[in-house]
């Protein structure tokens, strides 16, 4: 596709993040060309990337690592060559003799200083290829899921447990924010918001989710993981997990469980609102289901999981044969 | 509601981003939802020194009652040299150490503070989180404080003493979807209630008049010309622009001129293709935004960028710097706007853009439909009013 055929397409967000990408991509693809045809001596280029490096920050963002390695590079040699301007003048004369009775010092401390970073750059380096040899292990583990291997999960209906989980999670609402992470259209916000209770959701990004928000409730794009990892500390007085719950994989759902713990207030409620697993293999058909990387759970094991980290469950909720939705309590501290 | 705006600066001649986008919203909110609002602030006006340039007391500004406090402190020379030790590693720098930085940053300003905490406003709305009153004040009103950080990435935010004004308040404003997932990763706020709204936008009506012709201004004639807007320092990346573009006419010797627009900090090398102008008049300011080939934003700091919207809302394509979070969000998500990261790269935008007509005006358009669609201020305001409206209600227990 040309940019011209990309002009042409329509002006919502993801056509002008795909026309953007393509004139960008031209850009640098004609860097490049120039580059290869030594269009940039490398001198001019280093003066002028040095420029840009001087009045941009470096460092603070995990993005640039190797720039900020280059940086350092760079910063890491130590001049005993004073600039003295022309020795012809009388300051710069003076200047002269005073640098040549000072280098014997100078040259030993800096020479010294000399040695101590560049083996602290080593180091560094060293650093970085060994965190880059993870990185790509890391990546050949978790290699991008073939399309079949992509179950979408609508998530279970939260609307036979409406009623009981308003009152469950209205009854301890006084602890803190009710999250339920995914939200999908928003019908248990609603309820909740509908009989007073402070609640908010989030969701990944579907148009449902989108739909909910421009309603006017509170409902933000994001992740769940991410996101239960920037709630405060025991902040939430329910946590109502969907969607979400019905395709994370092994290592995902224990986090899961851990941030649940981590931020329930004591006293509050974790609810799983999933799918029963005979349910879901009969939607998704025997090969999605084979090869899927994550399924539903029976609420026996959310509930052997949810024990474990110190829950106490109060009620598995069954309005639906092809859902469950399980309420599990953080226990209070003992009053005296 | 009775909402407060709680800014170290503020005044018509004030025009830095957080500064500006407080007034703004002061304003529209007394105008479009007819809600009280007052404004806490120094009597500074300069952000170097904070001195106080404005007398003590009450005076409207636009419908709005600002409220004014001497300093007590300025930012002395020592701030410099310290704030560079501090910075240069700030997440090992000690509580202490990131509170002699804050004191030293200024402005001291105790009776603000104590003023705060008298007050009989429903919400106080603190704005940006880097400075002295926004840290001291929000520990006395946390119940009713809203914070809109203003935040990027930069040094400053990963210091200690940041974590409990951006924790105790009771509601999140963001200007960027950025500047959100920025803040949420450095702090535990993800449960606090929060929006990503933006700065509003509006051109100004034909009572500003059409300004200067900018050939004149400039003394350009009709020459082409990028346009820069804003603080003219190396901070917001002028120098560096500067720089790139004396390299830029070596290599493409031709008429195409740099305007440089905006109160001056650091002079810029002369260069007889650069033109430095200095502060310019609103109408003057539209003038040179209409009939520039191109509008370039160099700095890596930003926090919103209202000039982008400015520039977008006449049809001018952008030019951003990449390293900067808010300036290429907004461009990835427009299309409006291009990004650089080396010198090659920037010579490659600039060769685009001056030759490809179609690409100037199709990335005019994506940027003007983008601020149509999220920038204009009643939607912006109803959505404001709708979000303060609920962390009241939240404060009230509804």
């Amino acid at each position: 596709m040309t940019t011209d055929d990309t002009a042409a397409a329509g002006t919502g967000e993801a056509d002008s993040r795909a026309y953007l990408a393509q004139v960008q991509r031209e850009i640098d693809d004609e860097v490049r060309r120039r580059r290869a045809a030594g269009d940039f001596p490398p001198s001019f280029e280093r003066k002028l990337d040095e420029l840009f490096a001087r009045f941009t920050p470096t460092g603070t963002s995990d993005d640039h690592f190797t720039d900020a390695l280059k940086l350092a590079d760079r910063s890491a040699y130590f001049d005993t060559k004073v600039p003295i301007g022309s020795r012809k003048t009388a300051k710069g004369a003076v200047r002269f003799a005073l640098w040549q009775a000072e280098a014997w010092f100078m040259n030993y401390v800096v020479t010294q200083l000399n040695h101590f970073s560049s083996s602290t750059m080593r180091v560094v380096h060293l650093l970085d290829e060994r965190v880059g040899d993870l990185e790509r292990e890391l990546s050949e583990l978790t290699p991008a899921p073939l399309p079949e291997e992509e179950v979408l999960s609508p998530g279970a209906d939260p609307a036979p447990y409406l009623e009981e989980l308003v009152e469950r999670l209205g009854a301890v609402a006084d602890r803190g924010r009710i999250l339920q992470a995914e939200c999908g259209a928003g019908t248990l916000l609603a309820a909740l918001g509908g009989a007073g209770h402070d609640a908010y959701g989030i969701d990944p990004g579907s148009s449902a989710a989108d739909a909910a928000a421009a309603t006017g409730l509170e409902v933000r794009r994001d992740d769940v993981l991410g996101h239960l990892g920037s709630v405060g500390p025991e902040s939430l007085a329910g946590l109502v997990l969907a969607g979400c719950v019905d395709r994370m994989s092994t290592a995902e759902r224990r986090r899961l469980v851990a941030l649940a713990e981590l931020t329930v207030a004591p006293g509050g409620l974790v609810v799983v609102l999933g799918t029963e697993p005979a349910a879901w293999e009969e939607t998704v058909g025997p090969v999605a289901a084979d090869l899927a990387p994550g399924r539903p759970l029976h609420p026996d094991t959310w509930a052997h999981l949810l024990t474990r980290i110190g829950l106490e469950v109060v009620a598995t909720l069954a309005g639906d044969p092809a859902s469950f939705a399980l309420v599990a309590s953080k226990r209070a501290p003992a009053t005296t | 509601m009775k909402y407060a705006f709680v800014v170290p600066r503020y005044g018509l001649e004030v025009v830095g981003g957080a500064e500006l986008g407080a007034r703004m919203l002061a304003e529209r909110l007394v105008d479009q939802l007819g809600w009280s609002v007052e404004i806490f602030t120094t009597c500074a006006q300069d952000h170097m020194t904070w001195a106080n340039d404005y007398p003590e007391g009450e005076e409207t500004i636009n419908g709005v009652v600002v409220r004014r406090f001497p300093t007590t402190s300025g930012r002395p020379e020592e701030f410099f040299g310290y704030s560079e030790r501090v910075l240069s590693w700030p997440e090992a720098a000690t509580r202490a150490e990131a509170e002699r930085f804050l004191e030293l940053q200024g402005p001291g300003c105790p009776a603000l503070v104590e003023a705060l905490a008298q007050s009989d406003r429903d919400l106080l709305a603190f704005y940006p989180y880097l400075y002295t009153p926004t840290v001291r004040g929000i520990e006395v009103v946390a119940d009713r404080a809203v914070l809109h950080p203003a935040a990027h990435d930069e040094p400053a935010l990963h210091l200690q003493v940041y974590r409990r004004p951006m924790t105790l308040a009771r509601g999140l404003v963001f200007q960027t979807e950025g500047e959100r997932a920025l803040v949420e990763r450095l702090f535990p706020v993800a449960g606090t209630p929060q929006i990503v709204v933006g700065l509003g936008f509006e051109e100004p009506g034909p009572e500003l008049g059409p300004g200067r012709p900018p050939g004149e201004l400039t003394g350009l004639g009709d020459r082409p010309y990028l346009l820069a807007l804003g603080r003219v320092d190396g901070f917001k990346g002028s120098t560096m622009l500067a720089g790139f573009f004396a390299a830029y006419k070596e290599r493409r010797p031709g008429p195409l001129a740099l305007v440089l627009a905006g109160p001056v900090t650091a002079q810029p090398p002369a260069h007889s293709d650069i033109v430095v102008t200095g502060a310019v008049e609103e109408a003057d300011k539209w003038a040179l935004l209409r009939l520039a080939t191109g509008f370039v934003n160099p700095s890596p700091h930003e926090a919103f960028s209202i000039v982008l919207m400015e520039a977008w809302s006449v049809g001018r394509p952008v030019v951003v710097n990449g390293r900067c979070a808010a300036t290429r969000e907004h461009a990835e998500r427009s299309g409006g706007g291009l990004c650089f990261e080396s010198y090659a790269q920037f010579e490659a935008v600039v060769d685009r853009l001056t030759a490809d007509g179609r690409l100037r005006e199709t990335m005019g358009e994506r940027g003007r439909a983008y601020v149509d669609a999220n920038y204009r201020w009643p939607a912006l305001i109803a959505r404001y009013g709708h979000f303060a409206e609920r962390v009241l209600a939240r404060r009230n227990g509804a």
